[in-house]
């Protein structure tokens, strides 16, 4: 499946720099000068990664990640920079949950490293976030048989009986049974 | 090939108990589980009861003059080691005599507040007995599953 990356730059020249950075590593580059077009860009397309620069005129990059952040709360979001700044930084970080922040000018191939790695953890996290849900899904499933597998209380002339069950949690440890025909009862618990 | 256990059968507990502690513990599973396995045979109104390693079960006279019984000795928990023996336990069972057996085992404080409650609930009510016991499950801190089977005999 091929990576594709949004990048949002209002200057076209920093743009076709990163294209040609990413073209190489058969990265692809979904390219947007105007935030307004990336942001319409993202409802409709996954992206794996979100690039933006942060010095823009309709809009600053750190307003526009914390839209994309929004619209798509697992896509890792890097923040490109001339201007470092340790409030610039301090914000980025804590108020809008940006993945990395990175100096104009970067290093090529430090900028792919870093995009690579970042698309690698998301797609780790989305692994484990499936791997927990199908893990919900058989617990769910094996509480529900463990609830059909109880015994029904039994009163006929010989014996009444009846259980009592109090998981814990969903899904018991416990075996709890009986049966019955007219010359035994049998009883197990563990 | 193993004969498949089936309840319906009549139980021996002991060689049951036995046979399957010797199949785990062969299965090389390092896990250890508890059981109490018991049979009622309604021609001599004997219960037989088995434990492996789990918690006391209780009979409960219909006889108020009678005390109630802890029934159950012990034994070593399944996994444990080869050729484990387990001791049985016998009782001549009365009409309405209940029981209760359980799958957890309560703190001292808990179990003699138990034993205090079975002593006073009224003998021979089953539907009763369940109601207390669950309530009295359902007030405590529950740290583990708890299971339990009740009976009331009537032959």
């Amino acid at each position: 499946m091929s990576t594709t990356v949004l990048i949002l730059d209002d200057e076209e020249k920093v743009l076709s720099a990163l294209r040609r950075c990413f073209n190489r590593v058969d990265i692809h580059t979904d390219l947007f000068t105007s935030a307004k077009q990336a942001a319409a860009s993202l409802v409709k397309k996954d992206y794996d990664c979100i690039i933006s620069d942060y010095k823009m005129p309709d809009m600053n990059g750190l307003e526009f990640l914390e839209i994309a952040s929004e619209v798509t709360s697992s896509t890792p979001r890097l923040l490109l920079s001339g201007q470092v700044d340790c409030g610039l930084l301090e914000k980025a970080v804590n108020d809008c949950n940006i993945d990395r922040f990175l100096n104009k000018p970067w290093l090529n191939e430090e900028l792919v490293e870093i995009v690579k790695s970042a698309i690698l953890l998301k797609k780790e996290e989305d692994d484990h976030k499936r791997m927990l849900a199908n893990a919900c899904k058989q617990i769910r499933l094996a509480t529900t048989h463990q609830a059909a597998t109880l015994p029904n209380p039994i009163d006929n002339a010989a014996i009444a009986a009846d259980v009592l069950f109090r998981p814990v949690n969903e899904l018991s440890g416990d075996v709890v049974d009986f049966d019955c025909d007219y010359r035994h009862f049998n009883f197990v618990i563990s | 090939m193993h004969k498949q256990i089936d309840l319906r059968d009549r139980l021996d507990p002991k060689s049951l108990i036995e046979a399957l502690n010797n199949r785990y513990v062969s299965a090389s599973s390092r896990h250890l589980f508890t059981m109490s396995l018991g049979t009622i045979e309604f021609a001599t109104d004997t219960l037989t009861v088995c434990q492996a390693g789990a918690p006391n079960m209780y009979l409960i006279p219909s006889d108020p003059n009678r005390p109630i019984e802890r029934l159950g000795v012990g034994g070593m928990p399944i996994g444990f080691s080869i050729n484990e023996e387990y001791d049985v336990q016998q009782v001549q069972l009365s009409h309405d005599d209940c029981f209760i057996g359980f799958s957890e085992n309560f703190t001292v404080s808990d179990t003699e507040t138990l034993e205090n409650l079975l002593a006073k609930t009224k003998r021979g009510c089953l539907k009763q007995l369940k109601g207390e016991v669950t309530s009295w499950c359902d007030s405590l801190l529950q740290t583990d599953d708890i299971s339990a089977v009740f009976f009331k005999y009537k032959s």
